[in-house]
């Protein structure tokens, strides 16, 4: 099992080690809570909680939590046009979903209160967005985006680099 | 006031305040600092000179200044409403909205698109 060894990547945790802790815990019990009986609680906590921090220590992932714990960060007006602050409950969910693709993804806070998440493969592009009760997919040749479930979002991102 | 009418010709000016919104693989702003559920607040050029926008943007800090041509929004059919400020400490004769249509405000994920990869920098802080 891969460990959380370069310097790179430990400086960005070290830096950032309570928000990743945080982070790393809340998708930890989304997960328990879907997928684990009672009886194996400890154990599978603590192998999720190995999985998580592997997931860190994958390429670009680390750099993706920095970028999103500075989003959590950022007070009412932030782009002084009136944007709002992020809420806990958006920052868990866009973590959470980080955690399942095969990339990490560039992130990017918008004036309409949602995370968009950026993937470039090549000349190909794919965005999604992530509002508080909705996600949005959108990519080359739509003239808008669509409504999507989680779980057909995480295929269409993984797909868009298997491809 | 400016007249209402604005010319395909004219530029529109957007501050982009935090470095999460800067795309720096493309060196561009990413789409999503053109996503805005208000319209996008914009300034038109109006009389002034370039250099007087960037200057009366600057007291905000910005870590960049884009601009794009309405030509280029009226391309992918957005409405350019002349919007100005008349009172408030917010007061600016110069505002301006993108609109994604005259019936919708916000944008679609294209038009954000097509202004992020068409826009030009005048400004970027060090």
């Amino acid at each position: 099992m891969e460990t959380i060894s370069t310097t790179s990547t430990a400086s960005v945790i070290s830096d950032n080690a309570q928000f990743f802790c945080a982070q790393v815990e809340k998708p930890s019990k989304m997960f328990i809570r879907k997928k684990i009986t009672h009886n194996s609680f400890t154990i599978e906590a603590n192998i999720i909680r190995t999985n998580l921090l592997n997931k860190i220590a994958e390429e670009g992932f680390a750099e993706s939590l920095t970028v999103l714990h500075k989003i959590s960060l950022l007070e009412a007006n932030w782009n002084t046009y009136g944007a709002k602050p992020f809420s806990t409950d958006i920052i868990a969910k866009t973590t959470g979903l980080i955690f399942q693709l095969s990339k990490p993804p560039m992130i990017f806070p918008t004036g309409r209160n949602s995370i968009q998440l950026e993937f470039y493969n090549n000349d190909k592009y794919l965005e999604i967005e992530i509002f508080e009760t909705s996600y949005k997919y959108f990519t080359d040749g739509m003239d808008d985006g669509i409504a999507i479930g989680e779980e057909e979002l995480i295929k269409k991102v993984n797909d868009f680099y298997a491809a | 006031m400016l007249p209402d009418n604005i010319s395909d010709e004219e530029f529109l000016y957007r501050r982009i305040r935090v470095e999460n919104q800067w795309d720096k693989q493309n060196d561009r702003p990413s789409s999503a600092a053109f996503k805005d559920s208000n319209g996008l607040s914009v300034d038109r050029l109006g009389e002034r000179t370039e250099q007087n926008v960037i200057i009366s943007f600057k007291i905000f800090d910005p870590i960049a200044i884009a601009k794009v041509k309405v030509a280029i929004c009226r391309e992918k059919l957005c409405h350019i409403k002349y919007d100005p400020i008349t009172s408030g400490v917010n007061a600016n004769i110069y505002h301006t909205l993108i609109h994604r249509s005259t019936t919708k405000i916000e944008l679609t994920d294209g038009q954000a698109k097509y202004l992020s990869k068409n826009c030009s920098t005048v400004y970027k802080s060090q």
